[in-house]
């Protein structure tokens, strides 16, 4: 798989790598007990620090989504796909909720905040 | 660590300096030292002309491009190779005497056979490792490659202007010896030559060999070797 | 592996106070700062060519003071200037000076040599500036040593050889042990390789930290200037453009004024602003 990372986007380095191997493990394109590079190969292969990618595996093995064997790396995870996706839909719906507090604190009405959401998609 | 510092490897390195410590401002020293001798160079042909007598001067010669090319001061890269601060003063020692004593053990073979095949005198051998001597030993312990007041270098334990001045009094003497080689001398002139070399020579020698053990503490630290940023060659 | 506690040198022409940081074994350190910000003095102090006026140096849990000739065993350099003797081909320096150093390999110096297409016949002067750090390179890495200590060498590399540079690098950092001090101000350098970063500024340490918390410990707000200035105490500096305004601010890990645009600073933004700041020195800014 490909990592691309965008050094000035709006998600950190290492949310990047997280996201994108999120996305490539619901996807199905890193299979179930696939072995994933190491920490200091990604680093090399991407171009960032050490630091990064092994904060980005912490991450995903904090998410449960893989797991580290001593001695011998990274895999994934058994897992349920579409259960990893509707997790991923209940952090969405999460953040929306939080955003339309946010909205409605500062007084917008329902129609602004679609208004909003329509410019920034 | 300290018997790592053999003579062989001094040596060696020694020898690998007359390529190194080459370069062309270096040669200022040696010909200050010639120029003296030149007033002599008539004497000088018609003392070579005989038999073999200018084995004479190739020890000569040969001390002064050793003291040329040879600087007390270490090679940058001495200061980054694995030797305490101790093993770089033996190393700056055990150079010294290899320094003095490689031209003078040349200038004994030379001698010797001058001895048997030339019409030399034995003063003129004697003033001739005299002369050999002073300059490398002179500049064994000062040269250190780069223009400018040695004296107000800390490198050189705050050398005093005196000390300085004795110094190239020494030198140029020696220079002088030289030329009293090719001239054939009695023995009484010999010792009185001794005699003033000894009144003259000997305390500039004498202050400069004072300031040696300081001198050579210097060079082994790297901050005080370098703090003089005019440099000549390496 | 290395360990840097409360180090001070004054001199005439420079000084460098109270600088303190540790590097694991393993990781390269980035070491960043402007002309004069004390990089090379700093470097030559770990090198073991200057005296310290105050602090201490553990290397591998050694003291710089007691074992000065072991310690330099371990350490590779990198520096500008003539390293080596002019007149003497690369071959013969390595020779030379590879005679000192138990753990000198030259098979090890000939496979770098190549890689950096060196011609060892060469004499030392007739190589150009980059060619000379490309050696002092091969020579640093064919003793073995644990510590690489480079000095502003990718400034005279060409884009090409950067990348092998980098490579090298982290092949050289890969076992876990060594590591690598590499100062220079091209900040891409430090995006691209740097697991720790320490920023210098007139002899005093601005910052020293992991990248991951650096990064995190900053972020850059766009957007307009009243709330902007909202942010008050946590602004580093505020700049005002045509177009908005822009501001370092340090991250709270509270949420952000969603009218803002935020995000990570590169090294170059977070050196940019924090000179303009007039960062205050000391422990306060260290993460």
């Amino acid at each position: 798989m490909q990592i691309i990372i965008e050094p000035h986007g709006t998600y950190a380095i290492y949310e990047q790598i997280v996201n994108q191997m999120k996305n490539a493990i619901v996807s199905g394109e890193l299979s179930a007990n696939e072995a994933l590079p190491s920490i200091r190969g990604l680093a090399a292969d991407i171009g960032v620090s050490v630091i990064t990618t092994k904060r980005a595996y912490e991450e995903l093995e904090r998410e449960g989504l893989i797991r580290s064997v001593a001695n011998k790396g990274f895999y994934v995870c058994e897992y349920n796909t579409d259960y990893l996706h509707e997790k991923q839909l209940i952090q969405v719906e999460k953040h929306f909720m939080e955003v339309i507090d946010l909205a409605k604190q500062a007084g917008l009405s329902k129609d602004e905040i679609r208004d909003m959401l329509e410019g920034l998609l | 660590m300290a018997a790592q510092i053999s003579y062989k490897r001094v040596i060696r390195d020694y020898f690998a300096d007359f390529v190194s410590g080459f370069c062309k401002e270096r040669l200022g020293l040696p010909v200050c030292y010639m120029a003296v001798a030149c007033p002599f160079a008539g004497v000088l042909a018609d003392f070579c002309k005989e038999r073999l007598n200018w084995l004479i001067g190739i020890p000569v010669f040969f001390a002064l491009l050793s003291s040329a090319f040879h600087t007390v001061s270490l090679p940058f890269m001495m200061y980054l190779i694995p030797y305490s601060r101790q093993e770089r003063e033996t190393y700056i020692q055990k150079m010294l005497v290899v320094k003095v004593g490689i031209p003078i053990a040349f200038a004994c073979l030379c001698d010797i056979v001058a001895l048997f095949t030339g019409s030399v005198t034995f003063y003129a051998l004697i003033l001739q490792i005299i002369s050999i001597f002073v300059v490398t030993f002179i500049s064994g312990m000062l040269s250190d490659g780069r223009a400018g007041d040695m004296t107000e270098r800390r490198a050189y334990g705050g050398m005093r202007y005196y000390v300085f001045l004795l110094v190239l009094l020494c030198y140029f003497e020696g220079s002088g010896i030289l030329a009293l080689c090719m001239v054939p001398i009695s023995g009484t002139v010999f010792w009185i030559v001794i005699g003033i070399l000894a009144v003259t020579l000997l305390p500039g020698m004498a202050a400069a060999g004072m300031h040696w053990k300081d001198i050579r503490s210097s060079f082994a630290d790297y901050e005080l070797a370098v703090e003089t940023e005019v440099k000549v060659c390496r | 592996m290395l360990k840097i506690e409360n180090v001070s040198k004054r001199k005439q022409t420079f000084e460098l106070n109270h600088i303190s940081f540790e590097l694991p074994g393993g990781y390269i350190m980035g070491l960043i700062g402007e002309n004069g910000a004390g990089k090379t003095t700093l470097l030559r102090i770990i090198a073991g060519l200057y005296s310290v006026d105050e602090g201490r140096l553990i290397f591998g849990g050694q003291d710089y003071m007691e074992t000065e000739a072991d310690i330099r065993q371990e350490i590779g350099v990198v520096f500008h200037g003539d390293m080596f003797d002019s007149s003497v081909s690369l071959a013969g320096n390595a020779r030379r000076y590879g005679s000192f150093y138990p753990a000198y390999d030259e098979n090890v110096l000939k496979h770098y040599a190549n890689l950096f297409q060196l011609n060892m016949k060469k004499r030392y002067r007739q190589l150009s500036k980059g060619e000379k750090l490309k050696f002092a390179l091969a020579f640093a890495l064919a003793h073995k040593p644990r510590l690489l200590l480079l000095d502003e060498p990718t400034a005279n590399f060409d884009t090409e050889f950067r990348t092998g540079f980098f490579q090298v690098l982290r092949e050289y950092t890969g076992n876990g042990e060594n590591s690598v001090i590499l100062s220079t101000h091209i900040t891409s350098d430090i995006d691209k390789a740097a697991d720790y970063l320490l920023y210098l500024r007139e002899g005093r340490q601005i910052l020293f930290g992991d990248i991951e918390r650096i990064r995190d410990a900053y972020r850059m707000a766009a957007g307009e200037d009243y709330k902007l200035r909202l942010l008050k105490e946590r602004v580093v500096h505020l700049e005002h453009g045509e177009y908005g305004s822009k501001a370092l601010v340090r991250n709270s890990g509270s949420p952000f004024d969603p009218a803002l645009r935020i995000w990570e600073p590169s090294i170059e933004e977070l050196m940019y602003h924090m000179a303009k700041g007039g960062m205050q020195h000391g422990s306060t800014d260290q993460l």
